[in-house]
């Protein structure tokens, strides 16, 4: 039968390819996977243009030589201030080659930054766009987060270093948090759907939790754009608990740093505020303690000093009444002194008697009459000579 | 008893001690009250915030 070798067969496909794909070419694509082999220095990349589902539209290998990928991996960084990583859109211009043993691959020669940026600029206005008509891009913002914050249900990945780094400021506080991990991928092409499914079970556990904290981080520029995705960004923005986001890049914020209630640049950002806040309402307590206190001490002293004033008002009442009365007294042993007709007799005067009674006046004397005429010291009997009476007595 | 009072309850009864403490005519009996509840939900508080749960049963008697 008619046959050619399979070396012959790969030799005919090479030369159909080399005329009918004009090359190189631009081609716009999503890193599915990416892997640079550290001795050599080639970067191995598997493309796919997703399909809206789980499986892709089209997938091919791609790689980049070692010169071609360290200046493209630098040119790419010095614009967008990323890595090539997981899950970007990227615009790569490929040479398509077959190889007889390793088959079909794309060459990776250039890339253009601007793409990447273009497109993650544009998925992120056109999910904000949406979020915004559909009227949700709020909802999480106000949400208030609670006083405090103790019981947290945090999404991220357990080897991520954020988390560690999360976990290590949250242990070294004096208070005591519950945190739960529920775990998820935090980059990739996955990343936006497993994010979301985390978020949906703990809204499904709410009523355990106090907030949701998001993070990831630990210094590696990989990309945002799985939190600019629209289905996760739904998902949080109706989220019913608080989220705080401590997604790690301060070049710019993702859409779900704005749809979420309180933002951090990185994930001990996270865990200081949620120790603050905790310090705050501990720093409440005390003042209370404090005001406490005072008031108790204000009261106490209020009512020692009403007693006092209370008590010396009794006691100058009882003082005065008691010198009323002495001096009351003394007036009247004064006058009953005054009064003792021996008071009279000793300041010389002398009382005259007659037959049983004091004479007060001289209009009953006649001369020839007896008297008696008491001294102070003695009596003495008289016979009265003369009698005369004043003028104006008449 | 009823389940644990949470921390923005605690938080109401104290201001209202407070307030009603920081009043001009404090009966000196009700004080001694108010000050053992003020007292107990402050110690509650630092407890929950510690983590420590046991603690909390015993400091809330009556609520």
């Amino acid at each position: 039968m008619e046959h050619i070798t399979l070396s012959e067969l790969a030799r005919r496909i090479k030369l159909s390819l080399s005329e009918g794909v004009p090359l190189p070419v631009w081609v716009s694509a999503e890193i599915g996977e990416i892997k640079v082999n550290r001795t050599s220095g080639h970067c191995y990349m598997e493309l796919v243009e997703s399909g809206g589902g789980s499986v892709p539209k089209a997938k091919i290998s791609a790689v980049a030589w070692r010169t071609q990928y360290s200046a493209m991996a630098a040119h790419f960084r010095s614009v967008t201030g990323s890595d090539l990583s997981v899950g970007l859109s990227v615009l790569f211009r490929v040479v398509v080659t077959f190889h007889e043993l390793y088959g079909l691959s794309l060459q990776v020669v250039d890339i253009e930054p601007a793409y990447t940026l273009g497109e993650q600029e544009r998925q992120r206005r056109e999910t904000i766009e949406r979020l915004t008509k559909e009227g949700v891009i709020d909802m999480n913002r106000s949400l208030s987060l609670p006083m405090v914050v103790q019981r947290v249900a945090v999404i991220s990945s357990a080897q991520a270093a954020g988390y560690r780094d999360f976990m290590e400021h949250i242990a070294a506080s004096p208070y005591g948090f519950r945190i739960t991990l529920f775990e998820a991928l935090m980059q990739g092409l996955q990343a936006a759907d497993s994010v979301a499914a985390a978020l949906a079970e703990v809204a499904d556990r709410a009523d355990e939790f106090d907030a949701v904290v998001v993070i990831r981080g630990g210094g590696s520029q990989s990309d945002l754009s799985c939190f600019n995705s629209y289905e996760l960004c739904y998902v949080a923005a109706q989220m019913p608990l608080p989220i705080i986001t401590g997604i790690g890049h301060d070049k710019d914020t993702s859409v779900m740093d704005l749809v979420a209630c309180v933002e951090q640049k990185t994930p001990t950002a996270v865990a200081d505020f949620l120790v603050d806040r905790m310090r705050e309402f501990d720093g409440w307590l005390a003042q209370a303690e404090v005001q406490l206190s005072q008031r108790v001490a204000d009261v106490v002293a209020r009512s020692r000093s009403e007693i006092a004033s209370r008590e010396e008002m009794l006691s100058m009442a009882v003082t005065h009444l008691f010198e009323r009365r002495r001096d009351a007294l003394l007036r009247a042993e004064m006058l009953v002194a005054a009064s003792d007709p021996r008071s009279l007799l000793s300041r010389g005067y002398a009382i005259v008697r007659r037959e049983g009674g004091v004479v007060l006046s001289a209009r009953v004397l006649r001369s020839g009459s007896k008297v008696e005429i008491l001294f102070a010291d003695g009596r003495v009997t008289a016979t009265i000579d003369d009698v005369k009476l004043n003028v104006d007595t008449e | 008893m009823a389940e644990k009072m949470s921390y923005g309850e605690a938080m109401q009864e104290l201001e209202a001690i407070l307030s009603r403490l920081r009043g001009v005519d404090v009966d000196i009996d009700t004080l001694a009250v108010d000050v053992k509840r003020a007292t107990e939900l402050i110690a509650y508080c630092r407890q929950r915030l510690a983590g420590v749960e046991e603690e909390v049963e015993k400091i809330l008697q009556n609520d």
